[in-house]
Formats: C-alpha cells, sequence, structure tokens
C-alpha cells in the first residue's frame, strides 16, 4: 500500500482496499478544503462523499489521471461551488478568475501543510509529540517547556532531536508519509 | 507546485528543511502574500484548532454511506444475473440432493468439535472448566483459590502468598473466556490463547503475567506494583489501564492497542522498563512490535478494530489471506488447507459478525472466485 501508483492501479481493478486507502488518506483534508467554501459540516460531508463516490465510478479511468490529489481537491472545489450556485443565486462564480485560481492554491497548501503534520505528530511517540510541539508549532523556550512538562532541559533537547530525527527518516520515503508527500 | 511549497512549509515547521530548499522557500516568501499565507499556516493556535478539527472528523461513518450507495449501484445488474443464475443453481441442488442422498454425505459436512478450556495448577496438573457449570479452584492445601462460573474464573484475594505460585489458563480453538486476577484485574482471552499468572500478587514487585495469543487487559489501577504483560519478546509496562494484546505466532507484529490510559514498551525477556528512553503510547494509538527488526512502531488507530473480536465480530485490515488462515482456523476451531497461491498473498478488507465458517467462505468465494471443498472434515481451498 506504499506507492501511490500501485494504489491507482488495484484501484483500476475495482480493490475496495485500495478506494478506502485513498479514502482514509485524503479525506480529512479534502473535509476541511471544502468547508472553506460551503461554510457547513454537513455540505462539505456530501460534497466530499460525492466526490469519493465519484471516483469510484470512474475508477476504470483512473489511470488518465495525472495527480490524483490534484484531481480530487478541483472536484471537491468544483462540487463545493455547485453546491453555493444552487443555494445561493446571488453567488456569480467565476471559477476561471484568477483570484478564485490563487484562493484555491491557497487553501490547498494551507491544507496539505497541516494533512503533513498532523500526520506526521501521530506518528511520533506521545512524550517526543509534546516537546516537539511545544518547541516547533508554539515556539516555546526550552526552559519554558521543561517547566511545562517537568523534566530537564537536557530531557526537552534530547527528545526534540529525537522527533526530528524520526520525521527527517520519514521523509527519506520510509512509512507513511510517502503517500503523503508523493508528487506525481 | 503547490505540493512542492506545501512540503517546504512542513519541512520548515519541523525542522527538517535542508539549505537547498531554503533558499526555493525564501524565494516563495518574497512575495508578501505568501509570506501572509505562511504566517497563517504556521500559527500555532490555528494548527492546534485544525487538529481539534481533524479529532472531530468521522470518516468511517461517511465511508460506509458510500459503501452503501456502491453496492445500491451495483444491485440491478447482480438481479437480473440471478434470474438466470437460479435455474443452474435449481439443477445444481438436484444433483447436490442426488449426491447426498445416493453418496455417503458424511465427508463433506464440517464437523467442528468442541474443545474445553483447561486450567494448569502450580503442580503441573490439568482441570477442565466446563463453561456449563461451576466449579471451585482449590490448591493441593485445600485453599480456595477462585470460582469459575460459565465462561468466567474469578480469583480471591484472601490467601497468603510467600511465594508466587502460577496458574496457567488454557483457551482452546473456538472459545473466549474471562478471567479476574486476584488483584482485581480483568482479562479477557481469545481463541488459542494462554495466560500464565500468579494466584496472588505479592506484596513486593510488580504485577508479572505471561501471554500467548490475544486478550483485552482491564488492570486494577496500583501505581505501586506496576502491572507488566509480557508476550513473546515485547513487555508492556502498566500502573492502570484498558489495551489489547495480539501476539499470535503467524503474526510479524506483536500489536498493543491502547484504549485508555498509557501504557510503557520495551523488549527483551528479562529486561526492566526506563520511562526516560522506553517508548510509551496513549490512548488510540497502537504500538507495533515487529519481531524480525525487534522495532516498536507507533500509530494512531481506531481501537475499535482491536477490540471487536469481544463482540464477537472478525474485522481483517489489509490482511493477505495467510494471515487471515490461522485465525478462522482458531476463531471457528476448522482446518483450512489453501492451495490457491494466488490467494495467499492477496489482501482483504473484511468484516464479519456472527457469521458460520460457510459464510465467510463463501465471502471470499464470491469475491475472489474460489472454490473450496470439504474432505475428512477440513476445508480445502482450491
Amino acid at each position: 500500500m506504499q506507492e501511490l501508483n500501485n494504489v491507482l492501479l488495484r484501484l483500476k481493478q475495482g480493490d475496495k482496499e485500495a478506494y478506502r486507502f485513498l479514502f482514509d488518506t485524503f479525506y480529512p483534508r479534502l473535509y476541511m478544503f471544502s468547508l472553506k467554501y460551503v461554510k457547513d459540516h454537513f455540505i462539505a460531508e456530501e460534497v466530499v462523499g460525492d466526490t469519493f463516490l465519484k471516483l469510484w465510478q470512474k475508477r476504470h479511468k483512473v489511470h488518465k489521471i495525472e495527480n490524483i490529489k490534484s484531481y480530487l481537491y478541483k472536484m471537491v472545489r468544483n462540487t463545493s461551488y455547485d453546491y453555493l450556485k444552487k443555494t445561493d443565486h446571488n453567488v456569480r462564480l467565476d471559477v476561471k478568475s484568477h483570484d478564485s485560481f490563487t484562493l484555491t492554491n491557497d487553501y490547498i497548501i494551507e491544507e496539505e501543510v497541516h494533512a503533513i503534520l498532523i500526520k506526521a505528530l501521530e506518528s511520533l511517540p506521545p512524550k517526543c509529540r509534546k516537546v516537539f510541539s511545544l518547541s516547533c508549532i508554539e515556539k516555546l523556550k526550552y526552559k519554558e517547556i521543561a517547566e511545562e512538562l517537568q523534566i530537564s532541559v537536557n530531557t526537552v533537547k534530547s527528545q526534540r532531536a529525537r522527533a526530528i530525527e524520526l520525521l527527517k527518516i520519514q521523509l527519506k520515503g520510509h512509512l507513511f508519509l510517502q503517500v503523503f508527500l508523493e508528487l506525481l | 507546485m503547490e505540493y512542492r511549497i506545501s512540503k517546504l512549509i512542513y519541512k520548515s515547521i519541523s525542522k527538517t528543511i535542508i539549505k537547498e530548499e531554503e533558499v526555493v522557500l525564501d524565494d516563495w516568501l518574497s512575495h508578501a502574500k505568501n509570506r501572509k499565507l505562511y504566517e497563517k499556516i504556521i500559527d500555532s493556535d490555528y494548527i492546534q484548532n485544525k487538529i481539534s478539527s481533524y479529532n472531530k472528523i468521522d470518516g468511517d461513518r461517511v465511508y460506509r454511506k458510500i459503501e452503501s450507495q456502491i453496492i445500491e449501484a451495483s444491485k440491478p445488474r447482480y438481479i437480473k444475473f440471478l434470474k438466470y443464475a437460479a435455474v443452474f443453481i435449481g439443477m445444481m441442488s438436484l444433483t447436490y440432493f442426488y449426491q447426498q442422498t445416493w453418496l455417503n454425505g458424511d465427508e463433506n459436512t464440517l464437523q467442528i468439535n468442541d474443545e474445553k478450556i483447561t486450567l494448569q495448577l502450580d503442580d503441573g496438573s490439568i482441570e477442565i472448566l466446563n463453561q456449563d457449570a461451576s466449579s471451585e479452584i482449590i490448591d493441593k492445601q485445600g485453599n480456595l483459590l477462585g470460582v469459575q462460573q460459565g465462561n468466567k474464573l474469578v480469583y480471591g484475594d484472601s490467601n497468603i502468598e510467600e511465594s508466587l505460585v502460577y496458574n496457567t489458563l488454557i483457551v482452546p480453538n473456538g472459545k473466549t473466556f474471562e478471567l479476574v486476577l486476584s488483584d482485581g484485574t480483568k482479562v479477557n482471552l481469545n481463541a488459542g490463547t494462554s495466560l500464565k499468572y500468579p494466584i496472588k500478587f505479592l506484596k513486593e514487585g510488580n504485577r508479572h503475567v505471561f501471554l500467548n495469543g490475544e486478550a483485552y487487559f482491564d488492570v486494577a489501577e496500583d501505581k505501586k506494583h506496576p502491572f507488566i504483560v509480557n508476550a513473546n519478546n515485547l513487555n508492556v509496562h502498566v500502573v492502570g489501564t484498558e489495551f489489547n494484546v495480539t501476539a499470535y505466532p503467524e503474526d510479524d507484529t506483536i500489536d498493543v492497542a491502547l484504549v485508555e490510559g498509557e501504557v510503557g514498551l520495551y523488549s527483551g525477556k528479562n529486561a526492566t522498563y526506563n520511562p526516560i528512553n522506553d517508548i510509551s503510547i496513549l490512548s488510540g494509538y497502537k504500538g507495533a512490535y515487529n519481531k524480525n527488526s525487534k522495532q516498536i512502531a507507533t500509530q494512531k488507530v481506531n481501537t475499535g478494530i482491536y477490540t471487536a473480536w469481544m463482540k464477537g465480530e472478525l474485522l481483517y485490515r489489509n490482511l493477505p489471506f495467510e494471515k487471515i488462515i490461522p485465525k478462522l482456523e482458531r476463531h471457528y476451531n476448522v482446518t483450512i488447507i489453501n492451495t490457491n497461491d494466488d490467494l495467499a498473498n492477496e489482501l482483504f478488507y473484511a468484516s464479519f459478525k456472527d457469521e458460520s465458517i460457510e459464510n465467510v467462505l463463501n465471502y471470499f468465494s464470491e469475491i475472489h472466485k474460489i472454490a473450496y471443498i470439504i474432505q475428512n472434515n477440513q476445508i480445502i481451498i482450491k
């Protein structure tokens, strides 16, 4: 299940697991992405659900998709727009306008960064995760972290170093991040 | 481009970025608009919010909905096909009926034997626990150790033990069993599992038990006396929490899935737990000890998958068929011989609840167009 290409090949053959894997991998970020447009949890859920349903229906043509991530984002965005047009007749959205294009790109960048980051955090051992989170995300000083977690500054340093080391190993193409970071 | 930038931003947050990449990112950041986006993305409150939003996402429910729609969509064709198939089935069942009546049909029906749950006492003697009755477990001196009622055995806490005296509970294939240890720790034992434990934990030192197979532990809290489960080469160090340990011989890993609290994991038969260096996992996480690499990896999981067996469910997630076979054999107490090499490595994602072995086999044969026969009380997959 490591390589996206392999997953897509199996999806084409109608493999439910490959499909489920894609769903599990991309659902959260696509849902957050849709939410930015439709501003409603139920609608966002439905939009992404429909997108995945279409992916299953079109699985035979999946090899023609150049970049599955872009394809999914595009589908979700268009489905979100369709919904907006349906509900609010005053919304005149020019999908091709420059503004909406950069906006979409910004949204994608945001969701991608967060999806990768959250996945990476989840993969760290709890102690490491706490230290890493306080240091690299909250930007606290070693001393402040040591006080908050009731550990020595040296432990903070070593746990932080261990976390970063673990993340570096992941980036080398080990483990889950491969699919997360793969650029087709 | 946007994916490349995303990756670089992630790397800059996680301090895993290298110099060459920093140059690229800085160039991108030189545009005010990009800088603004970057600041927003890396804001810690914003990230925390995103994490809590992620935690609220219930993808399983959405997936189930999609799955039902997929099944709906494929139904009509199925019914059409059934109309034609009905004739064949009619003919087939006639043949089958004919065979059943005229040939000796005994050898192609499955007889599932009933195995007994046994308890091995300290002196090596074996007692059979009858699930339809109750019994008292008494040692050689006539002390009452515990009481068994139906599917449950509960140890008392009154005996004073100077030294450790062990019992081993052996749960055969096709059965599950519940055990309450002298300290109040509850253990659910899955099929094909044995657990060795002291009839009474000592006043000093750790509470140490030894597992082969799969069990769910709800450990009574006692900070002074850590509870240690030893499974093969992996040790789980606990003060009081709920978790599932899967240590069956066919699996490459020993899995510890945490439902509540926190446990420490460390390997080595005679090792002791070191809270500084050893891995600890929190609820909602799984620690997997790889028997080959001797490494422990942790990941977030849906712990429901690891505790479903207690509700009589079988869940297989991305498991090759050859790894599923021993689990089916254990659950149903049957023998399965697979002669289909292609099938052996095929991955499955399947869920069964209270299904007969025949239904489970039919599922696999429908999905994979396999045929199986029953011969001398063995299931043979072609």
